[in-house]
């Protein structure tokens, strides 16, 4: 009898070997502890006849859309380790304030009560080729956002986060990282990037669902460049396809800290074709991300931290367009005249793995850390104390802030700050909220990462 | 205070608050040529004056209408015609004016945005 029951166990453990895989890669021993993971995607419909304009956002301001290469997206995961639950919803869109990412979760109230969802985050892909979504392209002065378009934008959210949940199911999340080459560019110096993709993989136990990958890099969505005027989701929306066309994996990308200012070469040969450019570039990235190896199991234990903070708004253009009702972040004034800006940080945190949801374009040399006193500690170095050995910063997540600099490296003109740049490069200061946003960012990334410990 | 000085009061206030903001009307959709401000930002001024005009006219009438009935109950004063119609459209601008200045749009104050503006033409102006 005793004999039976052990080929039985031998016989048993077979069947689940060959089913789920063996070594490093098996199913938890606690089969109770698993991760779920679902996808989802919706269209953001381009509106026709509405009565506003659609402004192309990312470079000049108050110049129409002139087509549609390919329709702004939005795709969704849902994830939960059968306690914690999360869902990343990813927009392609030039980047989302704080007041639309509100109205997203406002929609996903009640789903959010019957799912027992205890995070939702939009991330926007920063696509330089997508309508207006903040409203700083429109003519000076004026709303660049079109009401319809924003309506369509928050529906298609709603809708892709509710059909990550319908779409969940058991399996295994792998987690891995590749070193790129030739794929980045540093418009201003010192050149620094991080040069790594960074993915999530998940595999379904029951083979019948999609695997789904959540990759990450970091440089800006605009393999299209300035004079585009047609509507594309740029190379995050091509990566996407390429990777549903060679795998049949359903795929979600995320920007990583493109600050300062991180972007694709021009990839394609001879004279500049924004088209082909445009596919030579996902080619690459896509390769990329199909040749992560050496990917390894997480382990089955999500939580969620979100901090809200307010930071300094010295920014005087913000301070317009926040007076206009262009810009419609919460703002307070402080006593002595000051503007404070409300925003939020989030991290989640997938067993020795964290990623920091980052309201804005961080440089990457405040993640790697620049040595300078006069800057706050790296967020890889706050992460290691915090026993978070892998950290993914993910850009643009829950709000715009606009560039997240190093105060080391923070100059703006004596004359006209913020309207025009100081000597030198030194552009993105007049696209950021003030000095003060790095040192608020890695004290609230700190906060906000003890808080999943 | 009869009846027809109450009438009379409340005619006065209208008819200059309605003087005082056609000006700050004016003087708004003009602002960036007084000030020698650029011209691109004309959108700007016509949206601020666009987005809120009725609480300074509100808080203009007022102390306007208290100016008048006061004006008006005071024989001596009423002799002096010139005196105060001047005198009443003065503080019913100065109110109005003022309320402007502290009215909350959106979060910020004007009178915090119409500083910075200043500061940055003071320095020369800029082409947006």
């Amino acid at each position: 009898m005793i004999k039976m029951k052990r080929w039985l166990s031998v016989i048993l453990a077979g069947i689940l070997c060959l089913l789920y895989g063996c070594g490093e890669t098996s199913k938890p021993e606690n089969s109770a502890a698993q991760y779920s993971m679902g996808f989802g995607c919706a269209d953001i419909a381009v509106p026709q006849n509405s009565g506003f304009p659609l402004y192309i956002a990312g470079y000049h301001m108050g110049e129409e859309i002139a087509g549609v290469l390919d329709e702004q997206q939005v795709r969704a995961v849902w994830i939960d380790d059968g306690e914690a639950s999360v869902v990343i919803i990813a927009v392609d869109c030039i980047g989302l304030s704080s007041s639309t990412v509100a109205q997203i979760r406002e929609k996903l109230k009640e789903f959010c009560v019957a799912t027992d969802c205890g995070s939702i985050n939009v991330v926007s892909t920063h696509t330089h080729a997508g309508i207006d979504t903040l409203g700083l392209w429109g003519p000076v002065g004026i709303d660049g956002k079109n009401p319809d378009f924003m309506d369509a934008l928050i529906d298609s959210a709603a809708k892709a986060a509710q059909d990550a949940y319908s779409d969940r199911c058991a399996g295994r999340l792998f987690y891995g990282k590749t070193e790129t080459e030739g794929l980045q560019s540093d418009s201003r110096g010192p050149s620094v990037y991080d040069s790594n993709l960074y993915q999530l993989r998940f595999e379904p136990f029951d083979g019948k669902h999609n695997a789904i990958r959540v990759f990450s890099f970091a440089a800006h969505a605009e393999s299209l460049r300035g004079a585009n005027r047609m509507v594309s989701r740029d190379y995050p929306g091509a990566v996407c396809d390429i990777i549903a066309a060679e795998t049949g994996d359903d795929a979600v990308y995320l920007p990583g800290a493109i600050g300062g200012l991180i972007m694709t070469p021009v990839l394609c040969k001879g004279y500049f074709d924004s088209e082909e450019n445009l596919r030579v570039t996902a080619r690459k990235i896509a390769d990329a991300v199909l040749k992560t190896d050496g990917m390894r199991a997480l382990e089955p234990k999500l939580s969620c931290a979100r901090v809200e903070f307010e930071t300094e708004l010295d920014n005087t253009l913000f301070i317009y367009y926040k007076f206009l009702g262009i810009l419609q972040n919460n703002t307070r004034r402080g006593i002595s005249g000051e503007y404070m800006i409300e925003s939020e940080l989030n991290v989640l945190r997938f067993g020795e793995l964290s990623l920091a949801l980052i309201p804005g374009e961080i440089f990457p040399e405040l993640v790697s850390g620049t040595g300078k006193t006069e800057d706050p500690e790296a967020l890889c170095s706050i992460a290691r104390r915090h026993g978070a050995e892998e950290l993914i910063v993910v850009g643009l997540a829950n709000d715009e802030l606009g560039y997240i600099v190093a105060p080391s490296d923070y100059l703006l003109d004596d004359e006209l700050p913020y309207f025009n740049e100081a000597a030198g490069d030194h552009y993105e200061e007049t696209n950021s909220v003030g000095k003060g946003c790095a040192v608020k960012i890695a004290e609230v990334f700190e906060k906000a990462l003890a808080m999943t410990e | 205070m009869n009846k027809q000085s109450v009438v009379a009061a409340l005619g006065l206030t209208i008819l200059t608050v309605a003087v005082a903001a056609a000006g700050s009307q004016l003087l708004l959709r003009n602002i960036y040529v007084f000030l020698w401000f650029d011209s691109s930002f004309q959108n700007i001024f016509a949206q601020i004056q666009d987005a809120k005009m009725h609480s300074p006219l509100l808080m203009a009438a007022v102390p306007s209408c208290a100016f008048w009935l006061s004006a008006l109950h005071s024989e001596k004063l009423r002799q002096r015609k010139v005196l105060i119609t001047v005198l009443g459209t003065a503080v019913t601008a100065a109110v109005m004016l003022f309320s402007f200045l502290i009215t909350n749009v959106n979060g910020i104050l004007f009178v915090d945005v119409l500083i910075s503006l200043m500061k940055v033409f003071s320095q020369g102006g800029v082409q947006l």
